[in-house]
Protein backbone atom coordinates (compact mmCIF):
# COMPACT_ATOMS: atom_id res chain seq x y z
CA UNK A 1 0.00 0.00 0.00
CA UNK A 2 3.03 2.12 1.41
CA UNK A 3 4.44 2.45 -2.68
CA UNK A 4 1.27 3.80 -4.47
CA UNK A 5 1.71 7.19 -3.04
CA UNK A 6 2.39 8.41 -6.79
CA UNK A 7 -0.96 7.19 -7.61
CA UNK A 8 -3.37 9.24 -4.95
CA UNK A 9 -0.69 11.75 -4.62
CA UNK A 10 -2.08 14.43 -6.99
CA UNK A 11 -4.57 17.24 -6.27
CA UNK A 12 -7.69 16.17 -8.85
CA UNK A 13 -10.24 15.15 -8.69
CA UNK A 14 -11.21 17.12 -5.76
CA UNK A 15 -13.65 15.65 -3.60
CA UNK A 16 -15.65 17.50 -1.22
CA UNK A 17 -13.73 20.33 -1.44
CA UNK A 18 -10.52 18.46 -0.79
CA UNK A 19 -7.16 17.72 -3.24
CA UNK A 20 -7.19 14.17 -4.17
CA UNK A 21 -4.49 13.45 -1.66
CA UNK A 22 -5.79 15.09 1.17
CA UNK A 23 -9.30 13.76 1.00
CA UNK A 24 -7.85 9.62 0.58
CA UNK A 25 -5.00 10.16 3.79
CA UNK A 26 -8.50 11.16 5.86
CA UNK A 27 -10.52 8.77 4.64
CA UNK A 28 -7.79 6.02 5.61
CA UNK A 29 -8.05 7.37 8.80
CA UNK A 30 -12.16 6.88 9.01
CA UNK A 31 -11.36 3.21 7.38
CA UNK A 32 -8.58 2.69 9.77
CA UNK A 33 -10.44 2.26 12.86
CA UNK A 34 -13.34 -0.11 11.26
CA UNK A 35 -10.15 -2.20 9.96
CA UNK A 36 -8.92 -2.48 13.17
CA UNK A 37 -11.99 -3.13 14.70
CA UNK A 38 -12.05 -6.05 12.29
CA UNK A 39 -8.67 -7.78 13.52
CA UNK A 40 -9.98 -6.93 17.56
CA UNK A 41 -13.01 -9.35 16.69
CA UNK A 42 -11.04 -12.16 15.09
CA UNK A 43 -8.41 -11.79 17.78
CA UNK A 44 -10.95 -12.03 20.84
CA UNK A 45 -13.12 -15.05 19.17
CA UNK A 46 -13.58 -17.59 22.03
CA UNK A 47 -10.98 -19.43 20.27
CA UNK A 48 -8.46 -17.36 20.86
CA UNK A 49 -8.84 -17.30 24.97
CA UNK A 50 -7.01 -14.83 27.19
CA UNK A 51 -4.22 -18.00 27.50
CA UNK A 52 -3.43 -17.89 23.80
CA UNK A 53 -3.19 -14.73 22.77
CA UNK A 54 -2.22 -14.94 18.78
CA UNK A 55 1.14 -13.16 17.91
CA UNK B 1 -8.31 45.49 29.44
CA UNK B 2 -5.87 45.76 26.57
CA UNK B 3 -5.80 42.72 23.89
CA UNK B 4 -2.50 40.99 25.30
CA UNK B 5 -3.68 40.94 29.08
CA UNK B 6 -7.06 39.63 28.15
CA UNK B 7 -5.35 37.00 25.95
CA UNK B 8 -2.43 36.15 28.53
CA UNK B 9 -5.06 36.26 31.26
CA UNK B 10 -7.06 33.53 30.02
CA UNK B 11 -4.69 31.33 29.33
CA UNK B 12 -2.97 31.68 32.25
CA UNK B 13 -6.39 30.58 33.91
CA UNK B 14 -6.53 27.70 31.83
CA UNK B 15 -2.37 26.53 32.69
CA UNK B 16 -3.86 27.19 36.60
CA UNK B 17 -6.87 25.12 35.87
CA UNK B 18 -4.66 22.56 34.45
CA UNK B 19 -1.90 22.51 36.97
CA UNK B 20 -4.80 22.46 39.79
CA UNK B 21 -6.57 19.47 38.59
CA UNK B 22 -2.98 17.46 38.34
CA UNK B 23 -1.78 18.91 41.96
CA UNK B 24 -5.39 17.49 43.45
CA UNK B 25 -5.28 14.16 41.03
CA UNK B 26 -1.70 13.52 42.57
CA UNK B 27 -1.99 14.62 45.95
CA UNK B 28 -4.83 12.34 47.07
CA UNK B 29 -2.27 9.22 46.93
CA UNK B 30 1.03 8.17 48.53
CA UNK B 31 3.84 8.40 45.95
CA UNK B 32 6.03 5.33 46.04
CA UNK B 33 7.80 4.66 42.81
CA UNK B 34 5.72 2.34 41.32
CA UNK B 35 2.55 4.75 41.74
CA UNK B 36 4.71 7.83 40.29
CA UNK B 37 6.09 6.47 37.34
CA UNK B 38 3.22 4.01 36.24
CA UNK B 39 0.52 4.65 38.08
CA UNK B 40 -0.27 1.74 40.07
CA UNK B 41 -0.86 -0.05 36.80
CA UNK B 42 -4.35 0.04 37.05
CA UNK B 43 -5.79 2.66 34.42
CA UNK B 44 -8.95 1.33 32.43
CA UNK B 45 -10.22 2.13 28.86
CA UNK B 46 -11.17 5.94 29.37
CA UNK B 47 -7.60 6.88 31.51
CA UNK B 48 -5.57 5.32 28.93
CA UNK B 49 -7.21 6.84 25.94
CA UNK B 50 -6.51 10.10 27.52
CA UNK B 51 -3.09 9.34 28.69
CA UNK B 52 -1.85 8.17 25.27
CA UNK B 53 -3.42 11.00 23.35
CA UNK B 54 -2.00 13.18 25.95
CA UNK B 55 1.05 11.76 24.76
CA UNK B 56 0.51 11.96 21.05
CA UNK B 57 -1.23 14.90 20.61
CA UNK B 58 1.44 17.50 21.65
CA UNK B 59 2.37 20.96 20.38
CA UNK B 60 4.13 19.13 17.10
CA UNK B 61 0.48 18.57 16.31
CA UNK B 62 -1.14 21.80 17.70
CA UNK B 63 1.52 24.48 15.76
CA UNK B 64 3.72 22.29 13.84
CA UNK B 65 1.50 20.47 11.54
CA UNK B 66 0.10 24.12 10.77
CA UNK B 67 3.11 25.36 10.44
CA UNK B 68 4.85 23.25 8.09
CA UNK B 69 0.94 22.45 5.81
CA UNK B 70 2.05 26.44 5.74
CA UNK B 71 5.65 26.47 5.01
CA UNK B 72 6.20 23.29 3.63
CA UNK B 73 2.98 22.01 1.78
CA UNK B 74 1.98 18.41 1.04
CA UNK B 75 4.77 16.88 2.24
CA UNK B 76 3.04 17.60 5.73
CA UNK B 77 0.31 14.80 4.89
CA UNK B 78 3.02 12.34 6.32
CA UNK B 79 1.81 13.35 9.72
CA UNK B 80 -1.73 12.04 8.93
CA UNK B 81 -0.20 8.55 7.89
CA UNK B 82 2.01 7.65 10.78
CA UNK B 83 0.19 9.11 13.24
CA UNK B 84 -2.70 6.01 12.13
CA UNK B 85 0.28 3.45 11.29
CA UNK B 86 0.82 4.10 15.04
CA UNK B 87 -2.03 2.54 16.04
CA UNK B 88 -1.86 -0.04 14.03
CA UNK B 89 1.39 -0.94 15.42
CA UNK B 90 0.05 -0.73 18.97
CA UNK B 91 -2.24 -3.04 18.57
CA UNK B 92 0.18 -5.93 17.76
CA UNK B 93 2.94 -5.15 20.07
CA UNK B 94 1.52 -3.38 23.09
CA UNK B 95 -0.86 -6.21 24.45
CA UNK B 96 2.48 -8.89 24.33
CA UNK B 97 4.64 -6.07 26.00
CA UNK B 98 1.68 -5.52 28.70
CA UNK B 99 1.62 -9.27 29.06
CA UNK B 100 4.71 -8.96 29.57
CA UNK B 101 4.78 -5.85 32.37
CA UNK B 102 2.41 -7.95 34.86
CA UNK B 103 3.92 -11.48 34.63
CA UNK B 104 7.46 -9.73 35.54
CA UNK B 105 6.48 -6.58 36.91
CA UNK B 106 8.41 -4.43 34.12
CA UNK B 107 7.73 -0.59 34.39
CA UNK B 108 10.06 1.11 31.85
CA UNK B 109 10.88 0.05 28.39
CA UNK B 110 14.77 -0.12 29.61
CA UNK B 111 12.98 -2.76 32.29
CA UNK B 112 11.93 -5.00 29.13
CA UNK B 113 15.17 -5.20 27.45
CA UNK B 114 16.98 -5.71 30.64
CA UNK B 115 14.46 -8.98 30.87
CA UNK B 116 14.36 -10.02 27.51
CA UNK B 117 18.34 -9.60 26.68
CA UNK B 118 20.03 -10.00 29.95
CA UNK B 119 22.86 -7.14 30.07
CA UNK B 120 23.15 -4.39 31.73
CA UNK B 121 25.18 -2.71 29.28
CA UNK B 122 22.92 -2.75 26.07
CA UNK B 123 19.83 -1.71 28.83
CA UNK B 124 22.20 1.21 29.86
CA UNK B 125 22.65 2.04 26.02
CA UNK B 126 19.04 1.74 25.16
CA UNK B 127 18.52 4.06 27.89
CA UNK B 128 20.66 6.52 27.01
CA UNK B 129 19.01 6.25 23.25
CA UNK B 130 15.62 6.87 24.83
CA UNK B 131 16.80 9.98 27.23
CA UNK B 132 19.12 11.12 24.33
CA UNK B 133 16.37 11.74 22.00
CA UNK B 134 13.91 12.40 24.13
CA UNK B 135 15.33 16.21 24.66
CA UNK B 136 14.43 17.42 21.43
CA UNK B 137 11.21 16.64 21.40
CA UNK B 138 11.04 17.86 25.00
CA UNK B 139 12.78 20.76 23.17
CA UNK B 140 10.21 20.94 20.94
CA UNK B 141 7.31 21.44 23.33
CA UNK B 142 9.52 24.09 25.20
CA UNK B 143 9.49 25.86 21.83
CA UNK B 144 5.83 25.91 21.58
CA UNK B 145 5.01 26.94 24.74
CA UNK B 146 7.11 30.15 23.80
CA UNK B 147 5.47 30.56 20.64
CA UNK B 148 2.21 30.47 22.32
CA UNK B 149 3.56 33.33 25.03
CA UNK B 150 5.32 35.31 22.11
CA UNK B 151 1.85 35.22 20.10
CA UNK B 152 -1.16 35.84 22.71
CA UNK B 153 1.38 38.70 24.02
CA UNK B 154 1.13 40.63 20.54
CA UNK B 155 4.73 40.16 20.55
CA UNK B 156 5.29 42.39 24.51
CA UNK B 157 6.85 38.86 25.80
CA UNK B 158 9.76 37.50 24.22
CA UNK B 159 10.43 33.75 23.81
CA UNK B 160 12.65 33.15 26.39
CA UNK B 161 11.49 34.34 29.24
CA UNK B 162 8.03 32.33 28.48
CA UNK B 163 9.96 29.22 27.80
CA UNK B 164 11.58 29.93 31.52
CA UNK B 165 8.60 30.12 33.14
CA UNK B 166 7.42 27.35 31.40
CA UNK B 167 9.79 24.87 32.61
CA UNK B 168 9.03 26.40 36.10
CA UNK B 169 5.98 25.29 36.24
CA UNK B 170 6.97 21.70 34.20
CA UNK B 171 9.13 20.59 36.62
CA UNK B 172 6.89 22.09 39.74
CA UNK B 173 3.83 20.26 38.07
CA UNK B 174 6.13 17.01 37.81
CA UNK B 175 7.60 16.28 41.08
CA UNK B 176 4.84 16.70 42.64
CA UNK B 177 2.13 14.84 41.12
CA UNK B 178 3.67 12.08 38.69
CA UNK B 179 1.56 10.44 36.05
CA UNK B 180 -1.90 10.06 37.76
CA UNK B 181 -1.58 13.97 37.72
CA UNK B 182 -0.59 14.24 33.88
CA UNK B 183 -3.64 11.75 32.95
CA UNK B 184 -6.42 13.70 34.68
CA UNK B 185 -4.56 17.28 32.92
CA UNK B 186 -4.98 15.27 29.73
CA UNK B 187 -8.77 15.56 30.36
CA UNK B 188 -8.86 18.99 30.16
CA UNK B 189 -5.97 19.45 27.09
CA UNK B 190 -8.14 17.24 24.99
CA UNK B 191 -11.51 19.08 25.17
CA UNK B 192 -10.00 21.99 24.66
CA UNK B 193 -8.11 21.02 21.88
CA UNK B 194 -10.63 19.46 20.25
CA UNK B 195 -12.86 22.40 20.72
CA UNK B 196 -9.95 24.61 19.24
CA UNK B 197 -9.15 21.91 16.05
CA UNK B 198 -12.85 21.99 15.20
CA UNK B 199 -13.74 25.88 15.31
CA UNK B 200 -10.72 26.61 14.21
CA UNK B 201 -9.98 24.62 11.68
CA UNK B 202 -13.73 24.87 10.24
CA UNK B 203 -14.59 28.21 11.50
CA UNK B 204 -11.05 30.18 9.82
CA UNK B 205 -11.65 28.64 5.93
CA UNK B 206 -15.54 29.79 6.49
CA UNK B 207 -14.17 33.19 7.41
CA UNK B 208 -11.73 33.95 4.59
CA UNK B 209 -13.26 31.72 1.61
CA UNK B 210 -16.62 30.84 2.68
CA UNK B 211 -16.11 27.52 2.99
CA UNK B 212 -13.18 24.71 2.82
CA UNK B 213 -13.89 23.62 -0.36
CA UNK B 214 -13.84 27.41 -1.97
CA UNK B 215 -10.51 27.89 0.03
CA UNK B 216 -8.64 24.59 -1.58
CA UNK B 217 -10.00 26.04 -4.89
CA UNK B 218 -8.32 29.27 -4.08
CA UNK B 219 -5.20 28.17 -2.92
CA UNK B 220 -4.72 25.17 -5.67
CA UNK B 221 -5.23 27.72 -8.26
CA UNK B 222 -2.39 30.25 -6.81
CA UNK B 223 0.01 27.85 -5.57
CA UNK B 224 -0.52 24.35 -7.59
CA UNK B 225 2.47 23.19 -6.57
CA UNK B 226 2.22 23.51 -2.93
CA UNK B 227 -0.24 20.57 -2.80
CA UNK B 228 1.62 17.65 -4.32
CA UNK B 229 4.95 16.29 -2.66
CA UNK B 230 7.81 17.70 -2.94
CA UNK B 231 5.23 20.84 -2.07
CA UNK B 232 7.61 23.74 -1.25
CA UNK B 233 10.37 21.69 -0.88
CA UNK B 234 12.94 20.34 -3.39
CA UNK B 235 13.52 17.07 -1.44
CA UNK B 236 10.60 15.98 0.17
CA UNK B 237 9.60 13.56 -3.20
CA UNK B 238 7.50 10.29 -2.51
CA UNK B 239 10.51 8.19 -0.79
CA UNK B 240 11.06 10.47 1.39
CA UNK B 241 7.43 10.47 2.41
CA UNK B 242 6.99 6.52 2.43
CA UNK B 243 10.57 5.94 4.69
CA UNK B 244 9.15 9.31 7.03
CA UNK B 245 6.06 7.44 7.37
CA UNK B 246 7.43 4.33 7.96
CA UNK B 247 10.07 5.37 10.44
CA UNK B 248 7.88 7.68 12.31
CA UNK B 249 5.01 5.11 12.45
CA UNK B 250 7.14 2.37 13.87
CA UNK B 251 8.46 4.72 16.27
CA UNK B 252 5.64 5.95 18.37
CA UNK B 253 5.63 3.32 20.49
CA UNK B 254 9.09 2.78 20.87
CA UNK B 255 9.13 6.28 23.16
CA UNK B 256 10.01 5.28 26.84
CA UNK B 257 7.07 6.96 27.88
CA UNK B 258 4.43 5.34 25.24
CA UNK B 259 6.03 2.18 25.42
CA UNK B 260 5.57 2.59 29.45
CA UNK B 261 2.09 3.78 28.96
CA UNK B 262 1.56 0.22 28.29
CA UNK B 263 2.07 -0.77 31.36
CA UNK B 264 -0.46 1.37 33.07
CA UNK B 265 -3.41 -0.49 31.62
CA UNK B 266 -5.48 -2.47 33.49
CA UNK B 267 -5.53 -5.44 31.07
CA UNK B 268 -4.32 -6.58 27.28
CA UNK B 269 -8.08 -5.81 26.06
CA UNK B 270 -7.90 -2.04 26.77
CA UNK B 271 -4.81 -1.74 24.95
CA UNK B 272 -6.35 -3.37 22.09
CA UNK B 273 -10.04 -1.55 22.10
CA UNK B 274 -7.78 1.84 22.22
CA UNK B 275 -5.90 1.07 19.38
CA UNK B 276 -9.28 0.30 17.35
CA UNK B 277 -10.65 3.90 18.61
CA UNK B 278 -7.64 5.60 18.61
CA UNK B 279 -6.90 6.88 14.79
CA UNK B 280 -10.09 8.58 14.71
CA UNK B 281 -8.48 11.22 16.94
CA UNK B 282 -6.31 12.16 13.96
CA UNK B 283 -9.09 13.92 12.25
CA UNK B 284 -8.47 16.98 14.51
CA UNK B 285 -5.10 17.00 13.02
CA UNK B 286 -6.58 17.58 9.22
CA UNK B 287 -8.20 20.61 10.57
CA UNK B 288 -5.34 21.95 12.08
CA UNK B 289 -3.56 21.84 8.39
CA UNK B 290 -6.94 23.95 7.52
CA UNK B 291 -5.59 26.46 9.03
CA UNK B 292 -1.95 26.46 7.98
CA UNK B 293 -3.13 26.18 4.41
CA UNK B 294 -5.22 29.23 4.56
CA UNK B 295 -2.33 31.41 6.12
CA UNK B 296 -0.91 31.04 3.25
CA UNK B 297 -3.31 33.10 1.12
CA UNK B 298 -4.54 35.16 4.37
CA UNK B 299 -0.96 35.97 5.94
CA UNK B 300 1.98 35.11 3.72
CA UNK B 301 5.39 36.05 4.52
CA UNK B 302 5.57 35.29 7.95
CA UNK B 303 9.04 34.72 9.14
CA UNK B 304 8.07 31.43 11.07
CA UNK B 305 5.51 28.72 9.74
CA UNK B 306 5.27 27.79 13.10
CA UNK B 307 3.73 31.14 13.71
CA UNK B 308 0.83 30.15 11.43
CA UNK B 309 -1.65 28.86 13.31
CA UNK B 310 -1.58 31.20 16.14
CA UNK B 311 -1.00 34.52 14.33
CA UNK B 312 -4.47 33.27 12.28
CA UNK B 313 -6.41 32.84 15.17
CA UNK B 314 -5.17 36.44 16.66
CA UNK B 315 -6.25 37.79 13.37
CA UNK B 316 -9.25 36.67 13.06
CA UNK B 317 -10.76 36.07 16.33
CA UNK B 318 -11.23 38.01 19.63
CA UNK B 319 -8.57 38.22 22.19
CA UNK B 320 -10.35 36.15 24.51
CA UNK B 321 -10.92 33.36 22.15
CA UNK B 322 -7.22 33.57 21.35
CA UNK B 323 -6.71 32.85 25.08
CA UNK B 324 -8.91 29.59 24.69
CA UNK B 325 -6.54 28.60 21.79
CA UNK B 326 -3.28 29.64 23.26
CA UNK B 327 -4.55 27.85 26.58
CA UNK B 328 -5.40 24.54 24.76
CA UNK B 329 -1.97 25.04 23.57
CA UNK B 330 -0.38 25.50 26.19
CA UNK B 331 -1.69 22.51 27.98
CA UNK B 332 -0.42 20.51 24.80
CA UNK B 333 3.15 21.25 25.44
CA UNK B 334 2.56 20.79 29.24
CA UNK B 335 1.30 17.71 29.42
CA UNK B 336 3.28 15.60 26.65
CA UNK B 337 6.69 17.54 28.35
CA UNK B 338 5.49 16.58 31.81
CA UNK B 339 5.58 12.77 30.51
CA UNK B 340 8.99 12.96 28.94
CA UNK B 341 10.63 14.53 31.95
CA UNK B 342 9.26 11.93 34.03
CA UNK B 343 9.98 8.97 32.13
CA UNK B 344 13.42 10.03 31.11
CA UNK B 345 14.31 10.67 34.85
CA UNK B 346 12.98 7.96 35.61
CA UNK B 347 14.93 5.93 33.34
CA UNK B 348 18.21 7.57 34.25
CA UNK B 349 17.52 6.76 37.91
CA UNK B 350 16.42 3.53 37.70
CA UNK B 351 18.11 1.77 34.47
CA UNK B 352 20.86 3.87 33.71
CA UNK B 353 22.57 5.35 36.94
CA UNK B 354 21.70 2.39 39.14
CA UNK B 355 22.57 -0.65 37.22
CA UNK B 356 25.59 0.74 36.06
CA UNK B 357 27.44 3.30 39.54
CA UNK B 358 24.99 2.05 42.23
CA UNK B 359 23.51 -1.43 42.09
CA UNK B 360 22.76 -1.13 45.87
CA UNK B 361 20.80 1.67 45.80
CA UNK B 362 16.83 1.08 47.19
CA UNK B 363 13.45 2.61 45.54
CA UNK B 364 13.87 5.77 47.38
CA UNK B 365 17.23 6.99 46.61
CA UNK B 366 16.04 5.84 43.03
CA UNK B 367 13.04 8.39 43.31
CA UNK B 368 15.28 10.98 44.56
CA UNK B 369 17.69 11.03 41.82
CA UNK B 370 14.78 10.51 39.34
CA UNK B 371 13.25 13.80 41.04
CA UNK B 372 17.14 15.86 40.33
CA UNK B 373 17.08 14.58 37.07
CA UNK B 374 13.64 16.06 36.16
CA UNK B 375 15.04 19.72 37.15
CA UNK B 376 18.68 18.60 34.92
CA UNK B 377 16.38 17.44 32.20
CA UNK B 378 14.51 20.01 31.36
CA UNK B 379 17.30 22.62 32.07
CA UNK B 380 19.11 21.20 29.07
CA UNK B 381 16.25 21.61 26.84
CA UNK B 382 15.64 25.37 27.45
CA UNK B 383 18.85 25.86 27.23
CA UNK B 384 18.78 24.07 23.73
CA UNK B 385 15.49 25.63 22.95
CA UNK B 386 16.49 29.16 23.41
CA UNK B 387 19.62 28.41 21.17
CA UNK B 388 17.52 25.91 18.48
CA UNK B 389 16.36 27.56 15.47
CA UNK B 390 14.55 24.90 13.39
CA UNK B 391 11.07 24.00 12.97
CA UNK B 392 9.07 21.80 15.32
CA UNK B 393 9.16 19.33 12.39
CA UNK B 394 12.42 19.04 12.07
CA UNK B 395 12.86 18.84 15.82
CA UNK B 396 9.66 16.07 15.86
CA UNK B 397 12.07 14.04 12.77
CA UNK B 398 15.61 13.98 14.69
CA UNK B 399 13.93 13.18 17.57
CA UNK B 400 12.15 9.51 15.71
CA UNK B 401 15.51 9.04 13.94
CA UNK B 402 16.88 8.27 16.93
CA UNK B 403 14.34 6.52 18.83
CA UNK B 404 12.96 4.14 16.01
CA UNK B 405 16.07 2.33 16.45
CA UNK B 406 14.85 0.46 19.10
CA UNK B 407 12.30 -1.32 17.03
CA UNK B 408 14.40 -3.86 15.92
CA UNK B 409 15.20 -4.99 19.67
CA UNK B 410 11.37 -4.74 20.81
CA UNK B 411 10.23 -6.36 17.86
CA UNK B 412 12.73 -9.26 17.46
CA UNK B 413 12.63 -9.71 21.11
CA UNK B 414 9.05 -10.45 21.27
CA UNK B 415 8.74 -12.37 18.17
CA UNK B 416 12.11 -13.92 17.49
CA UNK B 417 13.14 -16.25 20.04
CA UNK B 418 16.32 -16.64 17.83
CA UNK B 419 17.38 -13.32 18.66
CA UNK B 420 20.81 -12.36 20.85
CA UNK B 421 22.27 -9.72 22.80
CA UNK B 422 25.29 -8.79 20.68
CA UNK B 423 23.18 -8.61 17.51
CA UNK B 424 20.45 -6.13 19.04
CA UNK B 425 23.60 -4.13 21.14
CA UNK B 426 25.42 -4.07 17.30
CA UNK B 427 21.98 -3.00 15.16
CA UNK B 428 21.65 -0.23 17.94
CA UNK B 429 25.11 0.73 17.79
CA UNK B 430 25.33 1.34 13.68
CA UNK B 431 21.60 2.36 13.40
CA UNK B 432 22.04 5.12 15.90
CA UNK B 433 25.57 6.19 14.37
CA UNK B 434 24.56 6.28 11.00
CA UNK B 435 21.65 8.05 10.93
CA UNK B 436 23.77 10.57 13.40
CA UNK B 437 26.51 11.03 10.93
CA UNK B 438 23.99 11.65 8.09
CA UNK B 439 22.17 13.68 10.40
CA UNK B 440 25.51 16.20 10.91
CA UNK B 441 26.65 16.29 7.71
CA UNK B 442 23.30 17.69 6.56
CA UNK B 443 22.35 14.41 4.53
CA UNK B 444 19.11 14.44 5.57
CA UNK B 445 17.52 13.34 3.21
CA UNK B 446 19.57 11.08 1.80
CA UNK B 447 18.78 9.70 -1.62
CA UNK B 448 15.70 10.96 -1.64
CA UNK B 449 14.91 9.08 1.57
CA UNK B 450 14.96 9.86 5.33
CA UNK B 451 17.88 9.13 7.08
CA UNK B 452 16.91 7.38 10.00
CA UNK B 453 15.19 5.23 8.17
CA UNK B 454 18.41 4.39 6.28
CA UNK B 455 19.88 3.72 9.77
CA UNK B 456 17.10 1.31 10.72
CA UNK B 457 17.63 -0.55 7.81
CA UNK B 458 21.21 -0.94 8.80
CA UNK B 459 19.94 -1.60 12.12
CA UNK B 460 17.70 -4.52 11.01
CA UNK B 461 20.15 -5.99 8.82
CA UNK B 462 23.22 -6.10 11.22
CA UNK B 463 20.59 -7.14 14.36
CA UNK B 464 19.12 -10.04 12.23
CA UNK B 465 22.27 -11.13 10.26
CA UNK B 466 24.95 -11.29 13.87
CA UNK B 467 21.73 -13.20 16.28
CA UNK B 468 21.74 -15.71 13.50
CA UNK B 469 26.07 -15.91 13.72
CA UNK B 470 26.43 -16.14 17.20
CA UNK B 471 26.04 -18.79 19.86
CA UNK B 472 22.16 -18.73 20.23
CA UNK B 473 21.51 -17.79 24.32
CA UNK B 474 18.39 -19.93 26.14
CA UNK B 475 15.12 -18.38 27.25
CA UNK B 476 12.96 -18.78 29.67
CA UNK B 477 9.69 -21.18 27.86
CA UNK B 478 7.33 -18.08 28.42
CA UNK B 479 9.92 -15.32 26.88
CA UNK B 480 8.29 -15.62 23.61
CA UNK B 481 4.17 -15.03 23.12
Amino acid sequence: MCFSVSLWDRIHPIVLGLPFNLFWLTLWIVLTPLCMWGAYLIETRPSHEKDNPPT
Amino acid sequence: MSPSATALGVILAIVALGSGIGFYAGARRKMDLEQWTVAGRGFGVLLMWLLMAGEVYTTFSFLGASGWAYSRGAPTLYILAYITLAYVVSFFILPPIWELGRVHKLQTQSDFFAWRYRSKYLVAAVSLVGIVFMIPYLELQITGFGIIAEVASFDGIGRNPAMLVAVILLTGFVLTGGLRAVAWVSVLKDILMLIAAVSVGIGIPYIYFGGIGPMFTALIHAKPSHFVMPGATGNLGHAWYISTVLLTGLGVYMWPHSFGAAFSAKSSGTLRRNAVVMPLYTLSLTFMLFVGFAAILVIPNLRDGDLSLLAMVRKTFPPWFLGVIGGAGALTAMVPAAILVLSSATVFAKNLCRPLFAPDMNDHQVGRIARIMVVVISLISLYLAIHGSTTLVSLLLLAYAGITQLFPGVVLGLFWKRVTMPGVFAGLTIGVASMAILFLTKHDPFLGLSAGFLGLCANFTIAIALSLLSKPTPQPAESCL
